[in-house]
């Protein structure tokens, strides 16, 4: 059994305080935890939370004020004298207790306080509890900083992070006088046999060397040794934590166990901890990288290279040497060289470099909603203070000097931002937590928590506000003389500078939502613009799941260009067949790479034209797929017909090519008929159709070629099925079919096309979310300000509008009065606010897609937007001030 | 003795109407069942602590407390005879007072 639901330590420390521990307390709290755990079992933990917190409250307040009166009693007038002398701990609890009081007889006041430091500290805090763990804490490495990625770039074609080849990779760990140590791997997904079930692995082939460069220890056994590195003698392999807990009950006696990789006995000498596989990787397992004979082509780029840099080289040194051996390498080998260089950078602005723009304008926008929570109180407590000055006039006349009162009032402030720290880190617990759970795939997300340091900073600049906004009234309450506060009648006055004061932090709020809310807005339209783009194919009820065909059934003929691998035709023969004998089935199709999967791109040539310079030569996405896929996938053909299935092995040797790359090659010509020379066979354009989005929607689209898969077969499959109902009630019949042909092969990355497509929106979805969240609460807050400000303008001049209304003035003349002047302040400062916010929208453009980032519509919108905000937030009290009553205003004097 | 407040007087016959079962939460309960739903906790437990002051209640502890609340034992409190005299005396004095007067309230309702 877990354990017993328990309230947070500190709250209970307190209350423990608060009602001492005499057995009626002590009985008091044991009843109260009793219940708690009774209801949390019973239902949602945030309900028993929140009668938690009433109930305690209820205890504290009654037994507390229990206590004070038995002191008071007991302390006599001896006592009390005594008490003058008292320690300030004591004076401050008075102080606190006197607070306490003072903030429960205005209920509304004190929660609207405490629910706005809780939003802005809470956001914050949750904010940069994720910015910090995703962004700025370092790698789980030792010397992270010293770590780097050498990517290769081609500036011929204009690709960069490009993977490096296996020869340029030896030569640069010859050539180079910037690293300690180079490491290179290389990703492939192999099937693990010899357990219950085969299953699906992502594998990791690595260079000697690559777990000491990282600094990563095994946790059992050991890891490679150098011999190991060598063909023929890496019939070895490491596994990760996770894969050895999964599906090694993490028993220890793994080590020396046989396990088949792809129908190849293998055994395990080492478990590594997870910081193994590089942060943004799923490694499950590790094998050692032996060069063979496939490694010879300096032009097949397929290791991810990872390097420790010498103690006084930095980045930019190590950049300026490999742009050199890269230089060196292109003089040498230019047919596969020519215009290649190399690409260093950090490994941790490798892991975080795509969500570092999001990340940071969340961070921005949550910041400035601190400011804003920390104007609006600070516009509440002037408030409040104005409409004290009665009582406090009182209190001065009946003998209080003015430095207790200034501290009185400052303690009310403290206690307010306590409080609110209190929700609010509370808040910012149950947001991360949220995050964690909905947000989208970022590397190191999972790791984030609640941070102390981010706590005390929110915690620090709500206390400051507090303290600066509480003492302004408490310091002119302080120097005021009681005879003024009294003689007015208690009609509250604020003098015109705090009018101006207040004016000020709420034409501030309205500046800071505008920006929020034109933020907002920008993401909004580009993220509608996004769902407009049509993807190329259709995804509802489309099945994707991918399938390996490896294993000693299936034994890739040797020798190159394939044209012809019978093992593959008859699989896709009988898993058609299979598949279409269920009802449900409507279309089966096989291709090498899914609709949403960028996949690779392979050099092209048009027959009959003059052959390009070395290096200069075109490429276009490498696409094998089956008879029958552009009909699966509702992709209409454009020209000509598309794959039968009498484009088979020894026929001849047809292409079907897209829109992009008929516009490409044949502008303005009859790409039908034509011939194209793909892996050195020519082919014949029999078909085009219209762009499929494979990047991705936020890429253009790109040139393709798509090519019979009976005539280049590929080991690797992605099986796509269209059903009537929901793609995945699919799943059984497939998983039955494909066991029933070879119940060795796995199905892997089985999924809906259309959860394929949203997951490539999930994290533009969520940047979205939250700062359309933000947005939300600064229009709020903007609009509590201004509600604020005008109303106490009514309520000072009550006795004006009586006599106006008593004098003839329209009901509706004193609406458009009050109206107007809530209106010109909001004016201008929208306008500022649209102005800020257009300066702005820059630093957002990487987050942008279709929208200029001064999108006249959002710039139309938002303005008007806050515009009815202000309006409404006016309009509230410009109705409360027709309704007075001549007579009643006047008599009040 | 001074007289019995209202609420004490509630506390008190709550606590009888529980039995073995008088403990702060079940008291709670009764007394919020019988009609007194915004009873608040605190002003129950304050209660509870004057009468077993005044001597009028007599509370032990019930052996070791569980973890689940916090190592801090329930404890069940019984009604003293000089709490009955109270009681007693209490109700006499309303009886008193009401006799003769159904005519101007009416019965007393549920």
């Amino acid at each position: 059994m877990s354990a017993p639901f328990s309230p947070p330590s500190l709250l209970e420390r307190t209350l423990v305080r608060i009602v001492g521990d005499t057995p009626t307390s002590e009985a008091a709290l044991g009843d109260l935890r009793e219940e708690l755990a009774a209801r949390a079992r019973g239902g949602a933990a945030w309900r028993a939370w929140l009668w938690y917190a009433r109930e305690a409250w209820s205890l504290a307040w009654a037994i507390g004020r229990e206590r004070r009166r038995d002191a008071a009693w007991r302390s006599s007038a001896l006592a009390r004298r005594r008490r003058q002398g008292d320690s300030i701990m004591r004076i401050l609890l008075n102080d606190m207790w006197f607070a306490a009081r003072a903030l429960r007889r205005r209920p509304l006041f004190a929660s609207l306080v405490i629910a706005t430091l809780a939003l802005g500290i809470g956001g914050n805090v949750a904010v940069f509890s994720v910015v910090d763990s995703v962004l700025l804490r370092p790698l789980p490495y030792p010397d992270p900083e010293r770590l780097v990625i050498v990517w290769e770039n081609d500036r011929l074609r204009g690709t960069d992070e490009e993977a490096v080849s296996a020869p340029d990779f030896r030569d640069f760990t010859e050539m180079n006088r910037s690293f300690a140590a180079l490491a290179a791997r290389a990703r492939l997904d192999r099937t693990l046999g010899a357990l219950a079930e085969p299953v699906r692995v992502s594998s990791a082939r690595v260079s000697a060397g690559y777990f000491s460069l990282l600094g990563v220890r095994p946790i059992l056994g050991r890891v490679f040794l150098a011999e190991e590195q060598e063909p023929g003698k890496d019939g070895v392999v490491v596994l990760t934590e996770g894969l050895w807990r999964a599906r090694f009950g993490a028993d220890p006696r793994v080590i020396g166990e046989r396990v088949i990789l792809d129908g190849e006995p293998r055994s395990v000498v080492g478990v590594v901890p997870a910081a193994a596989r590089m942060p943004g990787l799923r490694d499950e397992l590790f094998e050692p990288l032996a060069f063979g004979t496939n490694d010879q082509f300096r032009g097949r780029h397929n290791l991810r290279v990872v390097a420790r840099l010498e103690p006084e080289a930095t980045v930019r040194s190590a950049q300026a040497d490999m742009s050199g051996v890269m230089k060196r390498l292109e003089e040498l080998y230019p047919d596969d060289n020519l215009g290649r260089g190399a690409l260093v950078r950090s490994l941790q602005d490798e892991v975080v470099g795509d969500s570092r723009p999001a990340l940071l304008l969340l961070f921005g926008a949550v910041g400035l909603l601190l400011l804003m929570a920390c104007a609006s109180v600070a516009n509440l407590i002037l408030t409040r203070g104005l409409g004290r000055e009665r009582e406090l006039a009182i209190r001065t006349s009946l003998g209080a000097g003015p430095l207790r009162l200034f501290r009185q009032l400052l303690t009310e402030s403290v206690l307010l931002a306590a409080l609110g720290g209190a929700a609010g880190a509370l808040l910012a617990t149950w947001l991360v937590r949220l995050v964690r759970a909905l947000g989208p795939e970022l590397p190191r997300l999972d790791q984030a928590s609640v941070d102390g340091r981010a706590l005390g900073f929110a915690l620090a600049a709500s206390l400051a506000s507090a303290l600066v906004f509480g003492s302004l009234p408490a310091l002119r309450a302080a120097r005021r003389r009681p005879q003024a506060g009294l003689s007015e009648g208690g009609r509250s006055s604020g003098s015109a500078r705090s009018q101006g004061t207040r004016k000020a932090l709420a034409a501030f709020e309205l500046v800071a939502a505008v920006v929020l809310v034109a933020g907002a807005g920008l993401l909004v339209r580009s993220f509608w613009k996004l769902q407009q783009v049509d993807p190329g194919f259709d995804p509802r009820g489309l099945l994707l799941a991918r399938v390996s065909l490896s294993g000693p059934g299936y034994v890739f003929p040797k020798g190159w260009p394939v044209h012809d691998w019978p093992a593959e035709s008859a699989f896709t023969e009988a898993l058609t067949a299979r598949l279409r004998a269920n009802p449900g089935v409507q279309a089966v199709a096989f291709a090498h790479q899914g609709p949403t999967d960028p996949g690779w791109t392979t050099g092209v040539t048009i027959d009959g034209r003059p052959a390009p310079a070395p290096g200069e030569q075109d490429e276009a996405s490498f696409r094998p797929v089956s008879a029958g896929y552009f009909q699966a996938l509702g992709i209409p053909l454009a020209k000509g017909r598309e794959f039968s299935r009498f484009d088979s092995a020894g026929r001849p040797l047809v292409a079907v090519v897209n829109e992009a790359f008929a516009a490409r090659h044949f502008p303005g010509a009859e790409p039908l008929g034509q011939r194209i020379v793909v892996a050195r066979a020519p082919r014949e354009i029999v078909g085009v159709v219209p762009n499929e989005r494979f990047s991705g929607l936020e890429a253009g689209p790109a040139t393709a070629m798509y090519l019979p898969l009976a005539q280049n077969p590929q080991p690797a499959l992605v099986v796509i099925a269209r059903g009537a109902g929901s793609p995945l009630d699919l799943v059984p019949a497939l998983r039955d079919a494909v066991r029933g042909i070879d119940p060795t092969l796995a199905l892997f990355e089985v999924e809906a096309a259309e959860a394929a497509l949203a997951t490539s929106m999930e994290a533009r979805r969520f940047t979205l979310l939250l700062l359309g969240t933000f947005a939300a609460v600064a229009l709020a807050l903007a609009a509590v300000g201004i509600y604020g400000v005008v109303s106490f303008a009514v309520t000072d001049r009550t006795r004006e509008m009586g006599l106006r209304m008593a004098l003839g003035a329209e009901p509706r003349h004193v609406f458009r009065m009050v109206v107007r002047q809530g209106l010109g302040l909001s004016l201008a400062a929208i306008a500022a606010g649209t102005v800020l916010a257009l300066f702005l929208g820059r630093v957002m453009e990487r987050l942008l897609f279709g929208v200029e980032a001064r999108d006249p519509v959002t710039f139309a919108v938002v303005p008007a937007i806050l515009l009815v905000a202000a309006f409404l937030a006016s309009a509230v009290p410009a109705r409360r001030a027709t309704r007075v009553d001549p007579t009643t205003a006047l008599r009040a004097e | 003795m001074a007289a019995l407040g209202e609420f004490e007087q509630l506390v008190l016959l709550a606590v009888l109407r529980t039995g073995d079962e008088a403990y702060g939460t079940r008291i709670l309960q009764e007394i919020r069942t019988a009609g007194v739903r915004r009873a608040s906790r605190g002003a129950v437990y304050v209660t509870l602590g004057r009468l077993e002051e005044k001597g009028l209640l007599r509370g032990r502890p019930s052996g070791e407390g569980t973890s689940e609340r916090g190592g801090r034992p329930r404890r069940y409190l019984r009604v003293t005879g000089d709490g009955l005299r109270a009681l007693r005396s209490s109700r006499a004095t309303l009886v008193r007072l009401w006799a003769g007067l159904e005519g101007v309230l009416g019965e007393a309702e549920g």
